[in-house]
């Protein structure tokens, strides 16, 4: 065989690949919750600002507006987090076999995408809420596709919203 | 295409035969040679599979132009 292989040297090669991709096989809806539960955060926030009156000082405007303007950078990366974690796990991970069992994903991650476009253009609570519960939706399906069962535990977190995991 | 192929390992493909179900072949596809087992074949279209069923990403049917040709020799 080591005649072959010198062969080679003189003639190279070519390389095959077994996998077209990288399939690591590494997927996990948490940080798509937690980006979910960080929009929510961001809009509760952006939501309870205060003015001291209606027409405030104009050094307190400089603050309310370099405020809102820190939150709704966090909230507007935040819900494209959503829709990039989502989408790579949709996009890489689902196979045919899983859409048979779960007819719906198609049509959730469609709406995903829709919400965490909403939740950038409003400073809507119930729309954050929305999405978080959507985003929940989809991790129970990826840990039913993986046969785990799931519970929902209480975050933690500021929302005081829930996290789906695996049991 | 572990555990019957490893890394590193070097293959030799002939192409005069025409692949059947169980055999092992190279195959162009989007501009790589990829290696996989015939699954089975249907009205021309070649379902291909790899061995490794734990991290092989699955692709669609080959078809018969695209195949360098069954793997016949292992090195």
């Amino acid at each position: 065989m080591n005649v072959l292989r010198l062969v080679d040297k003189v003639f190279p090669s070519q390389t095959v690949f077994a996998h077209c991709d990288v399939p690591c096989g590494i997927y996990d809806p948490h940080q798509a919750q937690m980006a979910a539960h960080t929009v929510l955060r961001m809009t509760n926030m952006i939501d309870e600002l205060q003015a001291s009156s209606p027409e405030p000082p104009f050094e307190e405007r400089k603050r309310i507006i370099s405020q809102i303007s820190r939150l709704t950078k966090v909230k507007e990366e935040h819900a494209e987090l959503v829709k990039h974690e989502i989408r790579v796990i949709w996009g890489d991970y689902f196979k045919d076999e899983h859409l048979k069992q779960h007819k719906a994903i198609h049509q959730l991650v469609f709406k995903i995408m829709k919400q965490a476009s909403v939740v950038r253009q409003n400073v809507d609570i119930k729309a954050a809420n929305e999405l978080l519960i959507m985003v929940q939706q989809f991790a129970e399906i990826f840990w039913e596709t993986k046969g785990r069962k799931v519970q929902k535990v209480k975050s933690g977190y500021p929302t005081e919203g829930e996290i789906v995991l695996p049991k | 295409m572990e555990p019957v192929f490893y890394d590193g390992d070097h293959v030799l493909t002939f192409n005069w035969i025409r692949p059947r179900r169980g055999d092992v072949i190279v195959f162009r596809s989007n501009g790589k040679n990829l290696i996989k087992r015939v699954e089975k074949i249907n009205d021309g279209e070649i379902f291909v599979k790899g061995d490794n069923r734990k991290i092989s990403s699955k692709i669609g049917p080959v078809k018969s132009d695209q195949i360098v040709g069954k793997v016949i020799l292992k090195y």
